[in-house]
């Protein structure tokens, strides 16, 4: 049986994991093509080609 | 052959071939269709031509610019963190295994990189602070025009590939940071890492809660041979594994002579 004590911090990490996977659905459908956009898109400014 | 000598040679070899697959996995974007809106937690450059994970640097920034909160991305960072926290930095980031290699032939030649510096983590925090208060304020990705890993994968193959007339002015700008930066990597062991990653910082907040951890058992005899190898520069047994600086690299587990180091859940 699991001491209390190693219970607990494992049950918030069970929550934290919970609610990072809430996020990534939650915002998967509108973010997930901006995000790739950025890849796929190259911003000649930021890596110093143009001014 | 002693229990403690089999695992040292255990560690490095496994880290050394994650390092390999976290390279050619950042690498694989060959098409269109392969560059994917997967972040990772580590820094290289998206604008790299066969970049095929998001930078989450670059991304923050761009939320930041657009001040829109970015579920997916806080999301996707948060998952990673929580399963292995600051290792990402010792074995998966390619800017980490540049820093690496880096030691390893200054090794080689006989001069081992100073791994003696102290600590300074708040350095890192505020570096980050700066990079999205930055974007926040200018509305634009300002670190990315200093950003040593995109001058060496982006603005270098970038320029090699499509030359411009003339040096434009951040071109010259991405040279000096990556120059500086690498004289610092020959100078201190993975100074980018320890002092200036605003990548580490946000893996290294997660450090202390992360499943992965690194456990000290009693046969710790102290001899704090661990501490000497680190390469963040720890220096306190009590930080192994839970400091921010820790990458959880695993070198201490490999020089602890009495085992008394170990990955753990």
């Amino acid at each position: 049986m699991i001491p209390r004590a190693h219970l607990l911090p494992r049950l918030a990490k069970l929550l934290l994991i919970g609610l990072f996977i809430f996020l990534v659905l939650a915002g998967l459908e509108k973010e997930y093509g901006v995000v790739q956009s950025f890849v796929q898109f190259i911003c000649r400014a930021c890596i110093g080609l143009d001014s | 052959m002693h229990r403690a000598g089999q695992l040292a040679m255990k560690i490095k070899p496994i880290r050394t071939s994650l390092q390999i697959l976290g390279l050619i996995l950042h690498n694989v974007g060959f098409t269109f269709s392969l560059k994917t809106g997967i972040v990772t937690p580590a820094l290289y450059c998206y604008a790299c031509p066969l970049a095929s994970f998001a930078c989450p640097i670059g991304t923050l920034q761009h939320f930041c610019a657009m001040r829109t909160l970015p579920l997916y991305v806080i999301g996707s960072i948060g998952l990673w963190l929580t399963a292995a926290g600051r290792s990402f930095c010792g074995c998966l980031c390619p800017f980490g295994t540049l820093h690496d290699a880096i030691g390893s032939v200054k090794s080689r030649l006989g001069k081992a990189t100073s791994t003696k510096l102290n600590p300074y983590p708040t350095a890192k925090f505020l570096m980050l602070f700066a990079v999205l208060g930055l974007a926040w304020y200018t509305l634009d990705t300002f670190f990315c025009r200093f950003c040593p890993s995109a001058s060496l994968v982006a603005s270098i193959p970038y320029f090699a590939l499509n030359p411009v007339s003339g040096i434009p002015f951040y071109f010259i700008i991405h040279m000096l940071t990556l120059a500086a930066t690498l004289l610092l990597a020959v100078l201190v062991s993975r100074f980018w890492c320890r002092y200036l990653c605003p990548m580490g910082a946000i893996n290294g907040i997660f450090n202390k809660f992360s499943i992965l951890k690194i456990a000290r058992t009693e046969e710790c005899t102290e001899c704090k041979k661990c501490l000497e190898n680190c390469p963040m520069g720890i220096n306190r047994l009590d930080e192994i594994g839970k400091s921010s600086d820790c990458i959880k690299c695993g070198r201490c587990i490999d020089s602890c002579t009495t085992q008394a180091l170990r990955f753990t859940t």
